[in-house]
C-alpha cells in the first residue's frame, strides 16, 4: 500500500479531532469577522461547539471502527451539536461528507474531493435562501475546484492543499459577492471557519498535530444531571448514576487523570472535576461500589449519591401522561423567560444571541415537555436553522418551528397561542402575530466600522429596527426615539420596553418617560427582561 | 296555564319581568359571608351584595342548591299543577348544581322531568331559558321544547371581559387559561363561556380604553352568521353604560330583533368580580 496517496481511520480521526482543536484556538478571530459590529460575534464559537461535539463523537471510538464509522461519528457528533446557522451549515456539509466515506476503510484523494462536494447540496437544502458569498460560496467552489483537479495517484495533503488554496480565493470574493461584507471590511466568517477546519485536516495528514480539545469542558455540568430524565430506558447500558465528593485526606488538589483512567474502565458519562482539594465524580456505572471502593482510597466522600437511571425514567413515564400540546422557547434573562412563562411557554431554553443552543439542546427540551406536538420560538434569526433540524430528526413528536427572529416576535408569537387550538392552528395564527410587530435592538458598537453609510465608532449606542441597524449615536433617549421614529409610529399603539441586565429600573422608567413625552399619541410598558448584551428590547404593535 | 313548567337556578340572571311573565322557576344557589347562609337574590339584592363584595377580604364560598332545596322545587311546580318539567340549569362543567338537580329529578315520579345542561351560564343560560319558554307558549309540546332546547344550547355562544382574572382563578373556573393569571405583562384576554367551559380566546395589551371592548366585538361578530337573524343577551353587573356601549356597536351589524339585558348575579359575580361584560348569542 502507498502510505503517501491513502490515510487510515487513525489518521483521519486526527484529522477530525485537529480540526477542532485549531477551530478552538481561532474562534475569536473567527468571532471578528461578524458583519454586525454588535457583541454577537458567534459564528466561530457556533462552528467551533458544533466541530467539537463532531470531535468528542469520534473520540468515543477510541481506536475501534472504520474510516466510514469515524465519518459516521463525526457527521452525528456535528448534527447534535449543531449551533448557530454557521454551525448547521457545517453540520450538513460534514454529512455529506460521512455519507461519501460510506463503506469506505481508507481514504484516497479522490474520496476526499467527493466527500467536500457531496455535503454541499444538502447544505444549500438547509438553509431556508441560501446567500452567496457565504460558507456555502466557498464550500462549494472550493469543493468544485478539487473534484475537477484531483488525481488518482495525488497524495491526500496535496489534495487538501488544492481544496485550500481555492478556498482562499473564494474567500477573498466574498465582498465583492455581499456588499455588507465589503461594506465591513471583512470576509464572510462561517467561510474562514470551514477552510480553518481544512487547515486543522491538513496538519494531521502532515504529522504536525497537538490537539487540546474544549469539548469536554464546553458542556455545562448541568446536562448530566438532566440527561438521566430523557434517555430512552432501553438504551440505558449502565445503569447506576454515581455521584460524590472526594476531599483528600491532605487537602491538595488529586491528579484527575489517574481517577478518570480509572473510572473510564467502570462506565460511561465521565466527569471528573477537581478544585482546592474537593474532587468531584460523577459517572455511569453497573458497579458503583467499586467506584466508592477506589474513590474512597483517596479522601473522604461526601455526598454521596447512586440513583436507579432505568427505575428513575419508568417512574417518569408512567407517572406523566403526555401533554398535547408544549411551547418551548429560546430566552435569556430571568424577566423574559418569566413573560414567556407567563404566556403559556412550557420550557425555557437559555440561550440567544451569544450562546445559540445546539440540535441536541433542542432534543433534550422536546423530550423535556413530553407532549404529542410541541411549537419552539427561536426568537433570534441564527438560532431558526437549528430548531427547524431538530424538528425534522425528532422522531417522537411532531414539532412545529414558529420562526420568531427576536425577542418581541416571540412574546407577540404567544400572544396568538391559544393552549386549546391544535398546533397547526397555533402555529398559523403565531406566524402571522409575528409579523405584525416591530422589534427594536439597542445596543452597542464592539468595533469601529461601518454599514449602510454609516460610520459607528466602537462603544456607541446602535438601534437595530427589524434586524437591521437604523440609528447610531451616543445619548441613549435621542437614538431609541430615532429608531423609533424610523419605524413610522403612525400605525402603531403601543410599545414594550424590556430593559436589560445592564440597566437600572430608574433609567429604564425615566426613559420611558421621557419617550412618552416625545411621542404622546403612544402607549408605553416597561418591563424588566434582564436580557444580556441589550440594553433594551423594544416591541411595536 | 301551560302543563309545561321551567326550573332554572338563580345564575340565569333573568330580569324579574321575564321570570314573571313566563311563571319560570328560580331555585337559588347561595353563598356564605361571615357564618351567614345567604339566597342568592332571595334575601340578598345585588346592589347590596356588591357592595358586600368590594368590602371583603375573602371571597364568599358559593353553595349549590341541597337536594331538599331541589325536590322541593319540584313538589311546589307539580303542586301548582305542572306535569311535564323542563329543568335547564348551569354548566356542569362549572358547578356541581346539575348533578344534584339530576338526582332529584330521578327522585320524582310522578312527572316528567327533562333535565338539561345548559353548557353556559348567566346571561347565556338566561337566553336559553328564555328562548323554552317562548317556545313553549307558541305551543310546543315537551319532546319538541325539548328538542328546540338541545339545539339552543348546542348554538349559544358567550364572551365576556373581566376586570381581573383574579376571581376566576381564586374559585377554580379558569381552566386551562389560568396560566395567564400570573402573567407580568399587562394582558386582558376575550373570555369565551363555550362549551361548558371558560376560555381565553383572545388577548389584548395595554391599558387604552375600549380596546378589548373593540376585540370582543370583533370577535362577536366573526361568530354570527349576519345574514341569519340572531338572539342576544347583554349581561353586565354595575356598569350598564358599558353593555350600552357594547349593544351600540355590535347593532349596525346584526339582525337582532331585541337585545336583552340581564344583570349579572351575585353567585356569578363572586366568581367573575365587578366589571364583567358580555354577549351570548345563538342563531338557529
Amino acid at each position: 500500500m502507498d502510505t503517501t496517496n491513502t490515510i487510515d481511520r487513525t489518521i483521519f480521526a486526527n484529522m477530525v479531532l485537529n480540526a477542532a482543536s485549531r477551530l478552538n484556538a481561532e474562534k475569536a478571530g473567527v468571532d471578528s469577522l461578524n458583519v454586525f459590529p454588535v457583541p454577537d460575534g458567534d459564528t466561530g464559537t457556533n462552528m467551533s461547539l458544533t466541530m467539537n461535539s463532531a470531535a468528542k463523537f469520534v473520540s468515543r471510538l477510541g481506536e475501534e471502527g472504520t474510516v466510514a464509522d469515524v465519518a459516521s461519528q463525526m457527521a452525528y457528533g456535528a448534527l447534535m451539536g449543531a449551533r448557530g446557522n454557521s454551525g448547521v451549515i457545517l453540520s450538513q456539509i460534514l454529512g455529506g461528507f460521512a455519507q461519501a466515506l460510506e463503506n469506505k476503510t481508507e481514504i484516497k484523494a479522490p474520496d476526499l474531493a467527493a466527500g467536500f462536494s457531496g455535503g454541499v447540496a444538502a447544505a444549500y437544502k438547509a438553509v431556508v435562501k441560501p446567500m452567496e458569498g457565504t460558507i456555502l460560496t466557498v464550500a462549494r467552489e472550493a469543493g468544485e475546484y478539487l473534484a475537477a483537479n484531483v488525481r488518482e495517484d495525488m497524495s491526500i495533503e496535496e489534495a487538501l492543499k488544492l481544496y485550500l488554496e481555492e478556498g482562499y480565493r473564494s474567500l477573498a470574493r466574498t465582498p465583492e459577492i455581499l456588499p455588507v461584507l465589503k461594506q465591513a471590511g471583512v470576509v464572510d466568517a462561517g467561510a474562514k471557519g470551514l477552510l480553518i477546519i481544512a487547515e486543522g485536516m491538513l496538519e494531521a495528514v502532515s504529522g504536525n498535530i497537538q490537539f487540546a480539545l474544549e469539548a469536554e469542558e464546553s458542556q455545562p455540568q448541568q446536562e448530566f444531571e438532566d440527561n438521566h430524565l430523557v434517555i430512552d430506558p432501553d438504551s440505558i447500558v449502565f445503569q447506576y448514576c454515581t455521584e460524590l465528593f472526594i476531599k483528600s485526606y491532605d487537602g491538595k488538589t488529586l491528579d484527575v487523570e489517574p481517577i478518570r483512567e480509572y473510572l473510564a474502565g467502570l462506565g460511561d458519562s465521565l466527569l471528573v472535576v477537581g478544585a482546592g482539594g474537593m474532587t468531584k465524580i460523577h459517572v455511569h456505572t453497573n458497579e458503583p461500589w467499586n467506584v466508592i471502593k477506589y474513590c474512597v482510597a483517596l479522601g473522604d466522600l461526601h455526598e454521596v449519591k447512586i440513583e436507579n437511571m432505568r427505575e428513575q425514567n419508568l417512574r417518569l413515564k408512567e407517572h406523566t401522561p403526555l401533554s398535547e400540546l408544549a411551547v418551548i422557547a429560546v430566552s435569556a434573562g430571568e424577566g423574559l423567560n418569566e413573560i414567556f412563562q407567563g404566556l403559556g411557554v412550557n420550557y425555557v431554553i437559555t440561550g440567544g444571541q451569544t450562546m445559540n443552543p445546539s440540535t441536541e439542546d433542542f432534543m433534550a427540551a422536546i423530550e423535556k415537555v413530553h407532549a404529542k406536538e410541541v411549537i419552539i420560538l427561536p426568537n433570534n434569526k441564527n438560532i431558526i436553522l437549528t430548531a427547524e433540524q431538530a424538528a425534522k430528526i425528532s422522531e417522537q413528536c411532531q414539532v412545529f418551528v414558529v420562526p420568531s427572529r427576536s425577542i418581541p416576535q416571540g412574546i407577540a408569537a404567544m400572544m396568538a397561542y391559544n393552549i386549546e387550538a391544535p398546533a397547526d392552528e397555533n402555529v398559523e395564527a403565531m406566524s402571522e402575530a409575528l409579523t405584525q410587530i416591530r422589534s427594536i435592538e439597542i445596543t452597542h458598537a464592539v468595533r469601529d466600522t461601518s454599514i449602510e453609510d454609516k460610520e459607528i465608532k466602537e462603544g456607541q449606542i446602535l438601534g437595530i429596527v427589524d434586524g437591521k441597524i437604523k440609528a447610531v449615536g451616543d445619548d441613549m433617549t435621542q437614538l431609541v426615539s430615532e429608531a423609533l421614529a424610523s419605524v413610522g409610529l403612525d400605525d402603531y399603539e403601543l410599545v414594550t420596553l424590556y430593559y436589560g441586565a445592564d440597566v437600572t429600573e430608574k433609567e429604564a422608567t425615566e426613559l420611558m418617560e421621557k419617550l412618552a413625552e416625545k411621542f404622546p399619541e403612544i402607549e408605553f410598558e416597561v418591563h424588566l427582561g434582564d436580557q444580556a448584551v441589550y440594553y433594551y428590547l423594544l416591541s411595536v404593535e | 296555564m301551560s302543563k309545561i313548567r321551567i326550573l332554572t337556578d338563580s345564575t340565569a340572571d333573568l330580569p324579574q319581568e321575564i321570570i314573571d311573565r313566563y311563571h319560570i322557576k328560580v331555585i337559588p344557589l347561595s353563598f356564605i359571608i361571615e357564618g351567614k347562609v345567604y339566597y342568592d337574590l332571595v334575601n340578598i339584592t345585588r346592589e347590596e351584595y356588591y357592595e358586600k363584595l368590594s368590602q371583603l377580604k375573602e371571597l364568599p364560598t358559593t353553595s349549590q342548591p341541597t337536594p331538599a332545596e331541589i325536590l322541593k322545587a319540584y313538589e311546589e311546580l307539580v303542586a301548582e299543577g305542572a306535569e311535564h318539567i323542563i329543568s335547564i340549569h348551569l354548566s356542569s362543567e362549572l358547578s356541581g348544581t346539575y348533578k344534584g338537580i339530576q338526582m332529584a329529578a330521578s327522585m320524582m315520579k310522578d312527572v316528567d322531568i327533562r333535565v338539561l345542561d345548559s353548557r353556559t351560564a348567566t346571561m347565556g343560560l338566561g337566553l336559553i331559558v328564555l328562548a323554552v319558554a317562548q317556545a313553549v307558549e307558541g305551543g310546543m309540546d315537551i319532546d319538541e321544547a325539548e328538542k328546540f332546547a338541545q339545539k339552543v344550547i348546542k348554538n349559544c355562544d358567550l364572551f365576556f371581559l373581566l376586570d381581573s382574572l383574579d376571581n376566576l382563578q381564586k374559585g377554580g373556573r379558569i381552566g386551562k387559561a389560568g396560566y395567564l393569571v400570573g402573567s407580568l405583562l399587562n394582558i386582558k384576554p376575550v373570555l369565551r363561556l363555550h362549551d361548558g367551559e371558560i376560555h381565553a380566546f383572545d388577548k389584548v395589551r395595554g391599558n387604552r380604553e375600549n380596546k378589548a371592548v373593540e376585540k370582543m366585538v370583533e370577535d362577536i361578530l366573526n361568530h354570527i352568521d349576519k345574514s341569519k337573524k340572531v338572539y342576544c343577551a347583554i349581561g353586565y353587573c354595575d356598569n350598564i353604560s358599558q353593555a350600552r356601549k357594547v349593544v351600540e356597536m355590535i347593532k349596525p351589524h346584526l339582525l337582532c330583533d331585541e337585545y336583552v339585558y340581564m344583570q349579572i348575579g351575585n353567585v356569578v359575580v363572586t366568581h367573575v368580580g365587578m366589571g364583567a361584560v358580555g354577549v351570548a348569542f345563538y342563531q338557529l
